[in-house]
């Protein structure tokens, strides 16, 4: 266990690192805005009083490194600052769309792998070149499906015909959840269609190659059956590259969710960035995109960490 | 009936594989690449020559509005009374230019990054690992938005989502294809007798990883159509009156009710180019691969 | 009455160069209960047909003609679940690589298991691990593969392999990736414990002084074709085929004081089909013209010689 704890520690302190240097990128990036910080930061008919409580706040006349430690501290306690358009606190602005995001995150990446995965299986495994051919087919379109495409579609099928989705009407999920399933489904779908590909392609490889690795030969030596050899043998030990590609594109649909929240007409946090994006209002912007590193940083360390649990090769090596 | 008696010398280091021997049929027994080959083909010609054809402007008004396909315009017509048809077409130009532009940069990045993580030390090749795994996993989105914010929206924040996604892949491709290279003896040999890092590279490894590298490209192009799609339907790429194949179903997505072709149309080109390029990259991998071939 | 039997076996196996023969007719049989060496270089084949034995070849090999029996039964005839049967509960396999034959991410007590079946309580698991002579079988049982040492992971492949008490156990090499101190140590266990059990043992080995000192019999592997089997004894000191010959004078260890080590000149044959005439003729030194035109057929009853000239030899003993 201590080697765990040992492995644990470094993955720590790895995510901090990232962290840090990420919002140095977002600091960095939203003090080259053209423009002094506090107009930038304020809307544009603020008043004087406004202007100075800003340059206070920030210490806008200290030394760049001296602003960012307090600009960080003030992330760090909750304090992102107001929208400049609507004039309220963008912490709890995301907070009110968070729930949104995350479920089309959670939900768009459980479809990948519900998909991806057996297919990916029956494509690795089956030795028959129909089957093979038709994986191969059925992968490369995948790969292939622009999540817009997808989205577009949805949204045109949805408001033509009559099918039990809706376009937008989102409930939260424990008010309502036949409603919530409702508008969170093709939405979870639109951008789960790449994630599936992925997914599905890195299955394959990975059994594949495990098919071929001693220890499964000689768990064939040994008469384990089929279905034996791929509960004990090829699930767990494919799970760690697809988990590696899962973990990227749960990043990815992170703002992946923008696409089918702006399709859907959905308020999550990827829209409201988008619009924040479009009416310059910098605090909302910088916020959410603080927020979602954030929130992958802090996804990479739990799947990094997950890895050392499914491989313990894995957590043994880094340790060292 | 035959025995052979192997020489008892060993075999020549085989440095510069492949090249001038290639097939000249391209693809030979693979029905899938060669439709995809067919497909961008296709596809680049019409984004190359499709402006000198007799289509109409691709900004130019024609009075109607939103006209549905059919009548007079092909495709219709969009909410500003555009031929969709000449626009699609500038999509398809936009929207492989981009990707494959930036794809071409990252790949000489990702090429010289790769062979040097493989060629130095452990120290700075496990830094350059390091490095790629981070930008790697970090959400494009949040960097196109950044790149949104600081330059004003436009291609800009596009192509550097696109860059952002492709090199990590790149350099990885390379590194590991550069990496038992590196181990082989007559490198080692070429070390030991003075040759310049420079000339290993030249000599030893570019020839090496020249075969990965090329099937990797056409995945990275279908990727970054991919990206740039997503980048120019939320509006952060390519901007009016310009247009991309995403932007293209970033306007058209408003009026799908009344005029679904103008957002469906470009989109399932898009699919198909993305389709072109995806097919082309895993016949490609599969013609440097050969441990594929027995598993069909 | 052989319990494990190889009749004629000709395996092919498809390459990018087209086919290459791997076993040429090669004939070997095990009786129940004996323990006998296979011999040979690497790429003579020996390993093909321990892995035949079970029907175990790669995707790219093929069977062409010959025929393999366990027990009297046709292993090539055998379906599905009496092919599984067959791997499990008849035979057993040792292979030479330790740890890369046992699932990096279970426990090694998952893993035995597994093998024996049920829900075998821990008793029951330390008891396997106590028979192959592991110093701490509780703390065995919770270790992943990766954290023993390829001696260990031996000793619980060989007490894997004996977990069903199979009738037979063909060990591919399982010394040679091991750390020279322990070799021996290895091999005696896996003797004793298959004599103990009276199961027969197949060793395919590169160690001909091991083979020597465990041996009953010894089948002599060149070419794909089993050129000579006899009693371990009589072979190592009356070796008849040319090969075998040459063998033994390159094998260190069986030299006399001041003599040298003859390396066999030039390297094995690859086949790409039926060949007419003896394999080795190409590096032997004695070949005849019969040699190059015409197989030789085996000769004699307890000590099977392929080679032309044995009867002459055997006359002029």
């Amino acid at each position: 266990m201590g080697q765990f704890a040992r492995f644990a520690g470094v993955r720590l302190l790895i995510a901090f690192v990232t962290l840090a240097v990420i919002s140095v990128a977002v600091f960095a990036a939203m003090r080259s805005v053209p423009g002094s910080y506090a107009d930038v930061m304020l809307p544009t008919n603020a008043r004087p009083e406004a202007r100075a409580a800003l340059i206070d706040k920030y210490g806008l006349d200290d030394p760049l490194p001296a602003q960012y430690l307090k600009w960080a501290g003030n992330a760090l306690t909750g304090d992102l600052g107001d929208s400049l358009t609507s004039g309220d606190s963008v912490v709890s602005e995301l907070g009110s769309r968070a729930a949104v995001t995350v479920e089309l995150a959670l939900l768009g990446g459980l479809l990948a792998l519900l998909v991806g995965v057996p297919l990916g299986l029956v494509g690795g495994i089956s030795r028959s070149r129909r089957a093979t051919g038709f994986v191969r087919v059925g992968n490369s379109v995948l790969l292939s499906l622009p999540d817009i495409l997808v989205g577009a579609l949805l949204v045109w099928v949805i408001s033509t015909y009559e099918v039990p989705f809706t376009v937008g009407g989102w409930e939260p999920l424990f008010s309502d959840p036949y409603a919530n399933l409702q508008a969170a489904l093709p939405a979870a779908l639109t951008i789960s269609v790449l994630g599936m590909g992925f997914v599905m392609t890195t299955t394959r490889g990975a059994v594949a190659q495990i098919a071929s690795e001693p220890y499964v030969q000689a768990a064939i030596a040994r008469g384990e059956t089929r279905g034996q050899i791929v509960r004990r043998h090829v699930l767990r030990n494919s799970s760690v590259p697809v988990l590696t590609v899962f973990a990227v594109y749960l990043g990815y649909l992170l703002g992946g969710a923008v696409i089918a929240e702006v399709l859907f007409s959905l308020d999550g946090i990827g829209r409201y960035v988008i619009d924040a994006t479009g009416h310059r209002d910098y605090p909302v912007v910088q916020g959410a995109v603080l927020v979602a590193a954030a929130a992958f940083v802090l996804i990479s360390m739990l799947v990094d960490l997950l890895y050392g649990v499914l491989d313990p090769r894995i957590g043994a090596r880094s340790a060292k | 009936m035959s025995v052979t008696f192997p020489s008892p010398t060993p075999a020549a280091p085989a440095a510069p594989s492949a090249g001038r021997r290639r097939p000249r049929v391209p693809f030979k027994g693979d029905p899938l690449g060669r439709f995809g080959l067919f497909l961008l083909i296709a596809l680049v010609a019409i984004g190359l020559f499709g402006p000198a054809l007799p289509i109409g402007s691709p900004t130019e008004s024609t009075g109607d509005r939103l006209a549905p396909p059919g009548d007079g315009h092909l495709l219709g017509t969009d909410e500003l009374g555009r031929a969709l048809l000449p626009r699609i077409v500038e999509g398809i130009r936009e929207t492989i230019l981009i990707a494959t532009g930036v794809v071409l940069v990252a790949t000489v990045v990702g090429v010289l990054a790769g062979c040097f993580a493989a060629l130095a030390g452990r120290r700075v090749d496990e830094l350059i690992v390091r490095a790629t795994d981070v930008i790697f996993s970090f959400p494009v989105f949040l960097i196109a938005i950044l790149v949104s914010v600081v330059a004003g929206p436009g291609r800009a924040a596009a192509m550097a989502a696109v860059f952002a996604v492709t090199l990590p892949t790149m350099v990885r491709v390379v590194r590991a294809a550069a990496l038992p290279v590196v181990e082989r003896d007559f490198v080692t040999a070429a070390e030991v007798a003075g040759a310049s890092r420079w000339r290993l590279l030249r000599v030893h490894l570019l020839p090496n990883v020249r075969g990965v590298v090329i099937g990797q490209v056409a995945y990275a192009i279908s990727l970054g159509m991919l990206i740039e799609g997503g980048m120019s339907f939320l509006g952060l790429g390519v901007q009016a009156p310009a247009a991309s194949l995403g932007s293209l179903v970033g306007s058209g997505r408003l009026y799908l009710t009344i005029d679904p072709a103008y957002a469906l149309v470009p989109g399932v080109v898009l699919g198909l180019a993305v389709l072109a390029f995806n097919l082309v990259g895993d016949a490609l991998r599969r013609e440097t691969d050969p441990t594929l071939e027995r598993e069909a | 009455m052989a319990f494990l039997e190889a009749r004629d076996l000709v395996v092919e196996y498809a390459t990018r160069r087209g086919p290459v023969r791997a076993l040429d007719e090669a004939s070997l049989e095990v009786a129940a209960g004996e323990v006998v060496g296979v011999v040979g270089e690497s790429g003579s084949g020996k390993s093909t047909i321990g892995v035949a034995l079970a029907r175990l070849l790669p995707g790219n090999a093929r069977v062409s003609s010959g025929d393999v029996l366990v027990g009297g039964r046709s292993v090539l005839a055998m379906g599905d679940e009496e092919l599984r049967a067959l791997r499990r509960d008849t035979l057993g396999f040792v292979f030479q690589d330790p740890i890369g034959t046992l699932d990096p991410t279970a426990r090694i007590g998952r893993q035995l298991g597994w093998m024996i079946g049920g829900k075998p309580g821990d008793r029951e698991l330390v008891e396997h691990l106590e028979r192959v002579r592991l110093p701490d079988p509780e703390r065995t049982l919770r270790a992943f593969p990766h954290q023993l040492s390829g001696g260990m992971a031996q000793r619980v492949s060989i007490a894997l392999a004996l977990a069903r008490a199979p009738q037979a156990v063909i060990a591919d090499e399982p010394t040679a990736s091991l750390d020279a101190s322990v070799r021996s140590e290895i091999l005696e266990l896996l003797v004793s414990l298959t004599r103990e059990a009276g199961t027969a043992l197949m060793l395919m080995s590169h160690d001909l002084r091991a083979v020597r000192r465990f041996c009953t019999r010894v089948a002599v592997v060149y070419g794909g074709r089993v050129v000579e089997t006899a009693p371990a004894q009589e072979l190592f000191s009356s070796p008849q085929h040319p090969y075998t010959r040459a063998l033994l004078d390159a094998a260190p260890g069986a030299e006399a004081p001041g003599e040298t080590l003859r390396p066999i000149a030039g390297i094995p044959p690859v086949l790409h089909g039926a060949f007419r005439g003896c394999a080795f003729v190409g590096r032997c030194a004695c070949a005849v013209e019969a040699c190059s035109v015409e197989r030789p057929v085996v000769h004699s009853d307890d000590h099977d010689v392929l080679c032309h000239l044995a009867p002459v030899k055997e006359k002029a003993a």
